[in-house]
């Protein structure tokens, strides 16, 4: 220690016209205010401004510098051997003139600042930084010097490290050249796609992990420690071991250095390769999920266990467990988006937007298909990009084309050429709900539902439905109706698979309305009754009395009543699907909640209900409500919709149908 | 070799340092003993520096051992060098700091400092104290680097070449205080060498190393009386002359002149000493007769 301390001080020592002249440039800053080209911001904020700004550059510089000269120049001027002819360890040389340099650089950016901050122009690391730091502005200041400071000893270690192999001038330098080219590459490969999939936000190996030092928490993190650490552990076994011999010096360098940091590199390349290949079983959260009309498919995306902010995304088959990785979830970082994944009428086709490239900075979505029936299908990237900020997208039944609404343009696309169809200005309005959908041949659709606690002596909401088209011929929209209700709950308006019928939810309304003007059809009661489309387009009511359950079977046309089903002592039906026109399957629990699944076969001809298998449904954890039971193999996947407000069930493939 | 002091104060085994596929040092081994002051002599590239630095831990040798008061140096070179002086080659301190504040530097690193003696020794030396080292002349530098080097009172101090480059006077200077410093205290002293003169003035071993490799190792006294030139007129004698490993023969028209390397009084025996010279030889003679040609002074 005595003689890491003499070390280092005699280094100090020796520089002791950098001190003094950074505090001279720290004067700069006072007069920055009148210097011309200054932005016309607060005096202050100007000085603290520009004396953040050269303290950076200045400590940087210097550590490049002095981290570059302080052990290798000693060494290729042969004046090294000056330290060891001293009872000096090797250890003691390294650290006392590398710390040295870290401080040297270190304070000298700190003295720039000294001066405004004497005239209380204290840069406010809440502001520009806010984005950055917690814990307040003195925590915040801490932990951002904290940062710098290990930029700087980065830095130092770094340019310590280039300056020897520089001056050695060995063939050495070859062997570092090939290494560094690799493992740059695959440092900014990795980081990158780590970085794009969200890695970056945190990696929460194991409960806790929040409480350990934050750079353990980011992969971008664990990569500079473990860079830092091997630049540290190669520099001190340069000079403890190669001493004054130069050459020698950088040989121990180098194999120390590169025997750290290719197989560091490699277990990056593993990370990655494991933290982009999770399965659905490893989601411990569902952000959302989007069922194909028919058919098994399920489209999800949501949290997978140890991979921090990244948000996978998966085509599921219900029945198999086959699954296709998609990255519809990457980049949905405020989570509050259903997953943007459509499927065909049939269910045999699913399309859906990934943002192309880095989701930092990316504002394009690319539009990828899959064909759902071929095991071996890959996803192929239509010929479209669509912008991020857009706010609702369609396909046709036949997946040919798309629609969009972003940056205030209504658009029709093809989705194979690209070609743009139609376009369209539209106001600068948000909307609560925007649901687009392929209406008659040539026409778009568009509704738009909002709720507001206007001004009206009712209980609920003012909900406004509004309608309005697309002439993909005309470029022209027009507005075809604008219709308000009082709504109690949460109000949705469902299309249904022929978009010539809607129906407008509440906690008290039940609504069928026609699709393409909005008229009021049928009013089905406002009981607290649930409904939904079947494929083929008539409308399944549930309605929950004292002693059970009434399944309603109605005509989309007008709402009559063709069926009705009754399950006695059962208060879960849900819908699943209709595999015949005839036959609806449905999936039935008892009112504990915990008794398992029951699977009936309605006949819509006879009116008859036949019971089923029981079932094992794997419950969704949608958002984190909930368990994930963890398996793929069961009968089928069960989970909460909140932006239907709806339980929705998808089946596996194989059980009975009729 | 002495196989039986292990606290020896210079103890070389079986040295070997390659660059790449050159052989600087082969196979050297010596011992220094307690008190000795012992010169080793090479022309430019026979190994010495190579050795110097081995010999201070600074450089791994690709075979043998080196240990210095009875420790391995490459391991325990920091612990050793408490009790060592060093005076490098080129005395290589900081440039930017006077030899006060080198002398400071060093002060805090060895359990003993004579601060008044350096400043003693500085002032004898004139060399001025608050001058940035760079900045001093190249007898100057030498003067403070043995000025540090005698502060921590040494058991042993290991001059490399302390006196290259110096006019004469610098080179007086360096070696007067050496003697004073082995008349006070006795250190044991390693010196590598150019100045031939000087080093048979203090030395009492020498050993001269040639292409690696070293070929002589010998108290001075011994060598000296062993080394000697005879001149003798023509006859009987030349033909005995083999005896005392001539090394080298000159003929001239009185007789003949030779430097031997076995010189014995009873080679005159048979016909007396009637008409002979018989002379010592100066250091620098033998390390010429040993290794061929003039040692050139850098």
């Amino acid at each position: 220690m005595k003689g890491f301390v003499a070390v280092f001080e005699r280094e100090i020592v020796e520089r002791w016209m950098l001190p003094l002249a950074a505090l001279a440039l720290g004067l700069v800053p006072l007069a920055a205010p009148w210097l011309p080209g200054m932005p016309s911001s607060p005096p202050a904020l100007v000085r603290s401004g520009v004396a953040l700004g050269l303290a950076l550059i200045v400590s940087f510089v210097l550590a490049v510098l002095l981290g570059g000269s302080v052990i290798a120049r000693d060494l290729g001027e042969r004046r090294l051997g000056f330290y060891f002819a001293r009872p000096l360890s090797g250890g003691a040389i390294w650290a006392g003139k590398l710390a040295a340099a870290a401080v040297l650089a270190a304070g000298a950016g700190a003295l720039v600042l000294l001066p405004v901050f004497l005239i209380g122009d204290v840069p406010d690391p809440s502001g520009y930084w806010g984005s950055f730091i917690t814990g307040g502005a003195l925590l915040g200041s801490l932990g951002l010097a904290a940062g710098w400071l290990g930029v700087i000893l980065l830095t130092v270690l770094i340019s310590n490290t280039a300056g020897v192999i520089l001056r050695s001038r060995s063939p050495w330098l070859l062997l570092d050249l090939v290494a560094l080219s690799v493992t740059v590459a695959i440092g900014w490969t990795c980081l990158g796609t780590l970085t794009r999939d969200g890695a970056g936000l945190s990696i929460g190996f194991r409960p806790g992990a929040s409480l350990v030092f934050p750079l353990l928490q980011n992969v971008e993190g664990m990569v500079a420690v473990v860079t830092l650490i091997a630049l540290a552990v190669a520099g001190a076994a340069q000079v403890t071991r190669g001493r004054t011999d130069l050459r020698r010096g950088h040989r121990i360098l180098s194999i120390m250095l590169w025997s750290a940091l290719l197989p560091a590199a490699l277990v990056l390349v593993g990370y990655t390769r494991w933290f982009e290949s999770p399965s659905p079983e490893d989601l411990v959260s569902v952000e959302g999920v989007v069922a194909a009309p028919a058919g098994p498919w399920i489209a999800l995306y949501g949290q997978a266990a140890h991979r921090g902010g990244y948000l996978p995304g998966f085509l599921v088959d219900a029945g198999s467990g086959r699954f296709v990785r998609a990255g519809f979830g990457v980049g949905s970082w405020d989570r509050g988006q259903p997953a943007r994944v459509r499927f065909s009428t049939d269910g045999t086709q699913a399309a859906w937007l990934e943002i192309s490239g880095d989701p930092t900075h990316s504002e394009t979505l690319d539009l990828l298909t899959l064909d759902l029936r071929r095991p071996d299908a890959r996803p192929r990237p239509a010929q479209i990009s669509l912008k991020r900020s857009l706010s609702s997208f369609a396909l046709s039944r036949d997946t040919r084309r798309v629609t969009a609404i972003q940056d205030r343009r209504w658009i029709v696309a093809e989705a194979g050429s690209g070609r743009l169809l139609a376009s369209a200005p539209l106001g600068n309005d948000y909307h609560q709900q925007e649901t687009l959908v392929f209406a008659e041949p040539g026409r778009v659709r568009r509704y738009t539902l909002d709720a507001s606690w206007g001004p009206h002596a009712g209980r609920g909401q003012r909900v406004t439905l509004s309608i309005s088209e697309l002439d993909v011929t005309t470029g022209k929209v027009t507005t075809v109706e604008e219709i308000q209700e009082e709504v109690e709950g949460r109000p949705t308006w469902t299309v249904g698979p022929s978009t010539d019928r809607g129906l407008l939810h509440g906690s008290n309304t039940l609504q069928l309305r026609d699709g393409a003007t909005g008229k009021l059809v049928a009013d089905l009661g406002g009981d607290g009754g649930r409904a939904s489309f079947l494929p083929d387009g008539r409308i399944a009511l549930l309605e929950r009395g004292g002693n059970g359950s009434d399944l309603r079977i109605l005509d989309a046309g007008a709402g009559a009543e063709l069926r009705r089903f009754r399950f006695p002592a059962v208060y879960t039906v849900l819908v699943a699907d209709q595999p015949s026109p005839d036959h609806v399957r449905v999936v039935t629990r008892g009112p504990e909640g915990t008794s398992p699944w029951q699977l009936w076969s309605l006949d819509l001809g006879t009116g008859e209900a036949h019971p089923g298998p029981r079932l094992t449904l794997t419950s969704l954890p949608f958002r984190g409500a909930g368990a994930w039971r963890g398996s793929l193999r069961g009968d089928g996947f069960v989970w909460y919709d909140p932006w239907n407000a709806r339980t929705v069930v998808v089946l596996r493939n194989g059980l009975p149908a009729t | 070799m002495n196989p039986v002091d292990p606290n020896l104060p210079i103890r070389v085994e079986g040295l070997t340092v390659r660059y790449g596929a050159r052989l600087a040092l082969d196979d050297v081994s010596f011992v220094v003993a307690e008190g000795a002051v012992y010169a080793l002599l090479g022309r430019n590239g026979a190994g010495k520096s190579s050795l110097v630095r081995c010999l201070l831990g600074e450089q791994r040798p690709a075979a043998g051992r080196v240990s210095l008061l009875g420790m391995d140096v490459w391991t325990r070179r920091a612990s050793i060098l408490t009790s060592v002086g060093v005076v490098p080659e080129d005395p290589d301190m900081p440039p930017a700091m006077t030899s006060r504040q080198i002398a400071r530097f060093c002060s805090r690193l060895y359990p003993s400092w004579d601060a008044a003696g350096v400043e003693a020794r500085l002032k004898r030396f004139k060399v001025p104290g608050d001058i940035p080292f760079g900045k001093l002349s190249k007898g100057q530098k030498a003067q403070v680097a043995l000025a540090l080097a005698l502060a921590s009172a040494p058991k042993l101090l290991v001059l490399d070449d302390p006196t290259l480059g110096l006019d004469a006077v610098a080179r007086k200077a360096v070696f007067e205080e050496l003697i004073g410093e082995l008349a006070d205290r006795g250190t044991t002293v390693f010196i590598t060498t150019h100045d031939l003169a000087g080093a048979e003035r203090i030395a009492d071993r020498v050993a001269v190393l040639r292409q690696g490799k070293l070929v002589l190792d010998e108290d001075m006294e011994a060598l000296k009386h062993r080394f000697r030139r005879l001149s003798f007129s023509s006859g009987e004698r030349e033909a005995r002359l083999a005896v005392l490993e001539p090394v080298a023969v000159a003929s001239h028209g009185w007789g003949i002149e030779a430097v031997v390397a076995r010189y014995a009084e009873d080679f005159w025996d048979a016909g007396g000493r009637e008409g002979t010279e018989v002379s010592a030889l100066t250091l620098e003679e033998i390390f010429i007769a040993l290794t061929g040609e003039p040692e050139a002074e850098s």
